[in-house]
């Protein structure tokens, strides 16, 4: 009978795919896991896991991007996430379902190709860990996280579990990688498409991002917070201070045939620029809005606001879809090979200058790391003009006029100025402070989020209309995070039900997290 | 007074045989004709000599001679009449009658892998429909002229127009993850039948593609058997569970050539369309129709201007030839045919061979065919948003005049080529210029198929035969998707320049077998033996590659060089082989007629299997049939026979392959897999039990055919979603359990009053179906996760869904709803007389399944002249049309004109809402509506064929053409009942789910024709 089955298990191999075997041939195990959590970080297409660009949009435009306001959307489905209703339960879940199955998935894959947590490639794996997953843990608020890849997997941590972990994470990276930094190495140069392997900057990476999580705990555990602020501030391997150190995703080989998401969303029509973003940029005529948005045909730059209602018809407010010729609302400028950034040297200015205003010791006065981020971001963006934007003591947010739905429009939400005031109150430079970061943080409307939660600013406009679950979240506060995925409700519950135990809330987009704490 | 004398003289012959057999061994001439029943001679008669195997033909007078032994056995065969054998006798001048076939109950059926068995020695079902019957309206697609011609088979045409795949499926879906559609076997070989993607969400539904009934041609076929219950089909093991459509092609007749040529020509419109308003219009630049004043004069607007007539346009040209020793059939087929649709085309050209002959003295059979199909087919559409006309037709604002649209395209000067005319935006639906979308968003597919069969059969003694078969199978697809400068970006790919899309595909399947039959009488007779042991081989190799993208550089330049790679560029390739190898046998053991016991067993390797514990599976099936009538030896006029049967059986479905090895995706760089390898996976299994009766009454003119059922399926597939946390987000696990019970019946009766003749068939179909597990708790040990399922999302559009719980049906629709209060009412907000939608509150709305389905088919016919119809009728089933959502809330449907006239629509019998509030919360601007206002029941009536022919008596006058007949014909003619805006017949998916849910689906076709057919 063994002559029935020959050639069976050729025929029943995948040949469009790649064997266990072959995966091993020119590092492609490690190599390719390294730069499958890169790619999932924020999160682009994956064509061969099924991932598309829509991806993005689920996961980062109708999340953190939405809530700050960045971007706001012509499409009544797509506005659901703002009224926060949802028309698909997998879009809320998507953040944690992608990072699980991609980014964690391949990390364990790494960690067991490696074997050896003390190899320089596995502390690389685990900064990109922390890069994605805090991310996870900012919007959910406890995850599993603690014993993925050694034991009982499935079961949810802390959010303080969880930030303790990253610390230690990210300090014992740098610990490893520090000495081949210093030697000028490289490692995964083929496959890393963010640094090329370049392990120095990895660690400014990796000092800045424990920086930004340290400030993210500021409220909730200011003791923890300073002393690891102050130990990334001063770690000899330094932090992100060049505009060409900054992390993000590029096109090089081999994916240098991805393209930009904010490119695809465009053309599909879905993305015009958000009214609070609008509010603040066009109030202080701040030149990078020209870098980022087309103006409307009618002159100017015209945004539209969260959570418009279901009735709204996209055509009022997209009416050529796609078409940057004739727009009512701006779109982005975008190209197909625009980078996917994840952090820029300006953030570390603003972490510093709102560190500096603790008084934690970061070298430094919350003054000049307020300026030098501004002027880092102008930078960063091509634009020039810092001095004078600083130099401006009057402007003040504008008022939102919605030129289809007069009702939307609403009068500016806060009179913030630019200009540093080292006569203000604590509360106004913490505002000045994270209003500028705000602003260049964008696109990267996940981290904007958490510090509009954490400290209250910048004042985004509330949604016009909320749906949210029997208003769970209110009208002022505002969305605080995401609710767990249905697929957790479906497949762990036991487990969920520990992980809302330690949310310490109902599982709704109202629950306050840990940090969450002012 | 002839036939008379003959008989004496037969019966003389007869008695003269028996008195002095022992005495002859001499070889002489032997005279003879052969007459029918009528006693008009019968042209073309094979008779067989068994002794010598020589044999003659009849002539046009049906004389013969043959050289024959007083004792020699005589066998006269003639298609459509039952064989009959006589001694030759010493007489020198044999009358021999034969009877008409379809007058005996041992009629003969092909029953699995083509073999011939005697229909009363069958313990199952075996439906037989002459290719003749299929249909006089030659619908392209064959399975959709079966419609309503054989019980349990629920048959729905594809909502992809002419030449549209058909939903086939058999004593209900039995498979939750799998395939559900009849297997299709031509001549005893199953032909490879790679299912096209099926529209499964709100866009899709553009550019579909038939399926091989779609490719073969109908005039080819000489009958067709339907074994639509496991035990029937048993003998196809891992590819039974469906059922099966087995097709007889025709083949050469012995006797003088033979020429014809059939015309059928068909002319189609639009059979059910939603109620539309054309009295309020809309404010200009405003999509909606909702001005509450009327126009002073109704738009002209009407939305069945923009369907044209189709017509389909079938000639085929057949020849038949030989002697008894070599036989031979040609045949060439033509469709050229256009949809209701513009610029919506197909043709078909279709040749066929065969050639049957026999040598070394007829111990040798060789049967040689070949075939090949060339199909054309150009934009055709089942439903969704994306490139479908009917969005922007349907919803035309009522105040704008669509005239203007109908030159789709205007001179760009900047860019020197034509350009979209569309100022009204798409609104969210992708809606684009109707004309654009027919002429400009180009679906083109091109089928080549070729089969080549070759048979060999040896006589080895009087019992025994041997055979070996082959086929090969090549099918290649090539299918272009052309986006032409400014279409909307979601088509083009993000491009201004347009997008293209090419894919090839190619399906080379291989067939072998070798069988030994065994065709024995024991016992003075008494027992038979019937049995067949045999070894077959199906190797099936798929490989698809497709690339393209947005277009780079020059516009409107469709092909891949022109495509930007750097772009949103799609770059596929889909590769598999598949092979099954299996040993068979069957037995079956007779008493004297009267008592038939059956057997059979496969043993299936499949390549599916390998790296799982599972590597072979063995089918068995047992049967038994009683012929009370023979048993009891007394067959009265009244109750002509009595037989019961009853049979056993389990069959399986072909399990997904790649699921037990672990591979790595490649596309845009390596990845981890999603899914945790199957190594446990084993196939689908189907026990059945089947009972019946057949019963005939009065000569057998009134017959009753009742067959009950009960199938299990286990071992279903799911792929639960696991907990993320894992690293995986699914697995493979089999489970669950789905159960289908019916009852199917056909009662057929036949009557001639004089010259006239009646014709009647009614049958009724119940089939039960019902999910009795799904996945119960199942602990993964490796990952630690537990997945257990007692509901399944299967398909979702907004504000209704499919969904599978235990209990229910594998049809289930859910829809969203209104807050209610306590007592059911719409719930209002007292203040604000605000309402609230409920879109995640999900209530179930019932079944797509029918609870019964009836046709009643009619033949009338006296002399030369004939007329038929069939009414059909399904009973039972709901079904959501969320076209009437849209329509409702864009304010064109005819509901949406009565309420504003009547001021407002009445909610809890009231309040007065004002309608453009009311149909703007339940409709929705695409398929976020409100389900539970779009539920109607899909029972219907219908007249779904009616034809007249004649007889045209031409060959009185001229000798040369023996016979010419024309019908009129058409098919769904008059819906005499039916509530829902669609027609519940037609579905938008052919595969399992996505079904009774009408989004724009293109309406079904009514059609009206007439056919000529001219034989020499």
């Amino acid at each position: 009978m063994a002559g029935c089955t020959s050639g069976f298990e050729r025929f029943n191999t995948n040949p469009n795919e790649a064997t266990e075997e072959q995966i091993d041939w020119d590092n492609a195990r490690t190599g390719a896991n390294f730069l499958q959590m890169e790619q999932n970080v924020l999160v682009v297409a994956q064509p061969g896991a099924g991932i598309g660009t829509d991806r993005y949009q689920t996961v980062e435009m109708m999340g953190g991007d939405a809530f700050v306001g960045y971007w706001g959307f012509p499409a009544p489905d797509i506005n659901s996430c703002t009224r926060y209703s949802w028309s698909k339960a997998s879009w809320y879940g998507d953040m944690f379902t992608t990072n699980y199955s991609r980014t964690m998935n391949a990390w364990r894959m790494l960690k067991l190709a490696i074997g050896d947590d003390s190899d320089p490639r596995f502390a690389l794996a685990q900064i990109l860990k922390v890069a994605a997953m805090h991310r996870v843990t900012d919007t959910y608020g406890p995850i599993p996280y603690l014993d993925f890849g050694v034991g009982d997997e499935v079961r949810y941590d802390s959010q303080k579990d969880v930030y303790y972990r990253f610390f230690e994470e990210l300090s014992s990276a740098v610990e490893v990688l520090y000495p081949y930094a210093a030697g000028g190495q490289t490692l995964f140069a083929d496959y890393d498409c963010v640094y090329r392997g370049d392990i120095s900057k990895w660690v400014k990476f990796a000092n800045t991002l424990r920086l930004r999580l340290a400030m993210h705990i500021a409220y909730s555990d200011p003791v923890k917070a300073r002393v690891e602020a102050e130990a990334a501030a001063s770690d000899p391997g330094g932090m992100m201070v060049r505009a060409d150190e900054f992390a993000r995703l590029q096109h090089i080989t081999p994916i240098d045939n991805y393209e930009s998401p904010v490119y695809i969303v465009a053309g599909w029509g879905d993305l015009r620029l958000g009214a609070t973003l609008q509010s603040y940029m066009t109030g202080y005529n701040d030149p990078r809005l020209k870098a980022w948005f087309h103006e409307c045909t009618s002159g100017g730059y015209q945004g539209i606001r969260a959570g418009m209602a279901n009735t709204i018809l996209k055509n009022s407010y997209a009416p050529e879809e796609g078409y940057v010729t004739s727009c009512k609302f701006s779109i982005p400028v975008t190209g197909s090979t625009a980078d996917v950034v994840w952090m820029r040297a300006s953030e570390t200015y603003f972490l510093l200058a709102e560190a500096a205003l603790r008084g934690w010791d970061v070298g430094g006065t919350a003054a000049s790391f307020y300026e030098e981020g501004v002027k880092m971001s102008f930078s960063e963006n091509n634009v020039g003009g810092a001095e004078e934007y600083l130099l401006d003591r009057v402007s003040t947010p504008a008022d939102y006029t919605d030129p289809v739905t007069s009702s939307y429009s609403k009068n500016a939400m806060g009179d913030i100025t630019i200009s540093w005031d080292d006569a203000a109150d604590d509360e106004t430079k913490l505002e000045r402070i994270i209003t500028q970061k705000y602003i260049a943080l964008f696109p990267v409307g996940q981290e904007a989020w958490t510090e509009f939660r954490r400290t209250g600013y910048p004042k985004v406009f509330p949604v016009c209309v909320n749906e949210s679950n029997g208003g769970c979240v209110d009208d002022n506060l505002q969305i605080r995070r995401l609710a767990f995925p249905e697929s957790e409700y479906n497949t762990n519950y036991a487990e969920l039900q520990n992980g809302i135990a330690l949310l310490g809330g109902p599982d709704n987009p109202g629950t306050r997290l840990w940090w969450d704490a002012r | 007074m002839l036939i008379k004398q003959l008989k004496r003289q037969l019966l003389l012959a007869v008695s003269c045989l028996v008195c002095i057999l022992p005495a002859s061994a001499q070889v002489r001439d032997v005279a003879g004709i052969v007459v029918d029943s009528g006693n008009s001679p019968v042209a073309g008669a094979f008779v067989l000599n068994q002794a010598t195997g020589a044999g003659v033909m009849t002539g046009a007078d049906g004389r013969f001679i043959v050289s024959a032994g007083n004792s020699d056995i005589l066998v006269v065969s003639c298609m459509s009449y039952r064989d009959t054998a006589v001694k030759a006798g010493a007489s020198g001048n044999l009358t021999i009658v034969l009877e008409d076939e379809s007058l005996f109950l041992d009629e003969v059926v092909v029953t699995a892998l083509g073999i011939s068995r005697e229909s009363k020695s069958l313990s199952y079902n075996v439906q037989k429909i002459d290719g003749d019957a299929l249909a006089i309206a030659k619908d392209v697609n064959i399975m959709s002229g079966l419609g309503g011609k054989v019980a349990g088979v629920q048959i729905n045409s594809g909502a992809s127009g002419i030449g549209g795949g058909t939903r086939v499926v058999m004593r209900g879906t039995k498979s939750i993850s799998g395939n559900n559609n009849a297997l299709y076997v031509v001549d005893g070989i199953p032909v490879s039948n790679v299912a096209s993607e099926q529209p499964g969400d709100q866009y899709t539904g553009a550019g579909q593609t038939g399926d091989v009934m779609s490719q073969i041609n109908a005039d080819d076929i000489e009958s067709i058997s339907v074994l639509n219950g496991s035990a029937a089909a048993a003998l196809y093991g891992s590819a039974a569970a469906n059922g099966v459509v087995l097709i007889t092609t025709r083949k050469g007749a012995a006797g003088r050539l033979s020429l014809s040529y059939a015309n059928s020509t068909s002319f189609y419109d639009p059979f059910i369309l939603p109620r539309f308003q054309n009295e309020y219009g809309s404010e200009t630049g405003e999509w909606m129709s909702w001005n509450t004043v009327k126009m002073s004069t109704a738009s002209g607007y009407d939305v069945k201007d923009f369907f044209q007539t189709g017509y389909n346009e079938s000639n085929t040209i057949s020849l038949s030839t030989g002697n008894q020793k070599n036989q031979t059939y040609l045949s060439a087929g033509a469709v050229n045919s256009r949809g209701i649709i513009q610029n919506n085309t197909l043709d078909r050209y279709t040749f066929t061979g065969r050639n049957t002959s026999e040598f070394l003295d007829g111990r040798f059979t060789l049967d040689l065919s070949a075939m090949y199909t060339r199909v054309r087919e150009q934009n055709m559409l089942s439903q969704g948003e994306y490139a479908n006309p009917l969005v922007p037709v349907y919803l035309f604002p009522r105040g704008d005049d669509i005239e203007k649209y109908k030159y789709y395209e205007r001179y760009d000067i900047g860019r020197n080529i034509m350009t979209q005319f569309w100022p009204l935006g798409d609104n969210g639906l992708s809606m684009q210029n109707p004309w654009w979308i027919t002429n400009r968003n180009m679906y083109n597919t091109s089928k080549d198929r070729f089969l080549l069969g070759a048979s060999i059969k040896y006589k080895a003694t009087g019992w025994l035969e041997l055979s070996a078969r082959t086929k090969y199978d090549r099918e290649d697809i090539s299918s272009e998707k052309r986006m032409y400068a400014s279409t909307m970006s979601v088509l083009s790919e993000n491009s201004t320049r347009g997008s293209y899309l090419g894919s090839e595909i190619c399906n080379t399947q291989i067939y072998a077998d070798v069988m030994a039959n065994v065709n024995k009488y024991f016992l003075d007779d008494a027992i038979s033996l019937t049995a067949v042991a045999g070894a077959s081989m199906l190797d099936l190799v798929h490989s698809e590659l497709s690339s393209g993208g947005g277009l780079l550089t020059l516009p409107n330049v469709f092909t891949a060089a022109n495509v930007n790679t750097a772009g949103k560029f799609t770059y596929k390739q889909n590769d598999w082989h598949d092979r099954t190898n299996s040993l068979f046998a069957t037995v079956s053991l007779g008493y004297r007629s009267m008592v038939y016991v059956d057997a059979s067993v496969r043993n299936d390797w499949m390549s599916a299997l390998a790296y799982t514990k599972h590597r072979s599976i063995v089918y068995p099936s047992v049967g038994a049939s009683a012929i009370i009538t023979e048993m009891i030896g007394r067959k009265s006029k009244a109750i002509s026979l009595a037989k019961v049967r009853v049979s056993y059986s389990e069959v399986g479905n072909a399990p997904e392959r790649f699921m037990a090895l672990t591979t790595y995706p490649l596309a845009g760089g390596l990845s981890t897999s999603s899914y945790f390898p199957a190594v446990d996976l084993q196939p689908e299994r189907t026990k059945s039990w089947e009972a019946g009766v057949n019963l005939g009454f009065f000569e057998n003119r009134l017959t009753l055919d009742v067959t009950g059922y009960i199938s299990r399926t286990y071992n279903q597939l799911f792929s639960p979603s696991i907990s993320s946390t894992t690293g995986y987000t699914k697995l493979y696990v089999n489970a669950g359990e789905v159960t289908n019970r019916g009852i199917e019946a056909s009662l057929n009766s036949a009557f001639d009053f004089g010259e006239f003749h009646w014709g009647s068939t009614l049958l009724y179909t119940l089939n039960r179906n019902r999910v009795d597990q799904l996945l119960p708790s199942y602990t993964n040990d490796a990952l630690g996760v537990t997945v257990k399922l007692d509901h399944m999302d299967v398909y979702n559009l907004g504000g209704v869904k499919q969904m599978l719980s235990i209990g229910g049906t594998m049809g289930d629709i859910y829809v969203n709803k209104m807050r209610t209060d306590e007592h059911g009412y719409v719930w209002v907000n007292s203040m604000t007389n605000a309402m609230e939608t409920m879109r995640n509150e999900w209530v179930k709305a019932g079944t797509s399944n029918p609870d019964c389905t009836l046709s009643w088919r009619n033949i009338l016919a006296w002399k030369g002249l004939s007329l038929s119809f069939m009414i059909n009728a399904r009973i039972g089933g709901v079904g959501v049309s969320a076209t009437q959502a849209v329509l409702d809330y864009y304010g064109v449907s005819e509901d949406t004109a009565k309420a504003r006239t009547d001021g407002g629509v009445q909610v809890n019998d009231r309040y007065s809402v004002d309608a453009q509030t009311w149909y703007q919360t339940i409709g929705g601007n695409g398929a976020n509506f409100i389900g539970a206002y779009y539920v109607y029941s899909l029972t219907n009536v219908r007249l779904g064929e009616m034809s007249v022919g004649y007889d045209i008596p031409v060959s009185k006058y001229i000798k040369s053409i023996r016979n010419v007949n024309l019908s009129v014909f058409g098919k769904n003619l008059l819906m005499i009942y039916c509530s829902a805006p669609f027609d519940p017949e037609v579905t938008a998916s052919t595969g399992t789910y996505n079904q009774a849910i009408d989004y724009f689906m293109q309406p079904s076709l009514r059609n009206i024709g007439f056919s000529v057919k001219i034989t020499l």
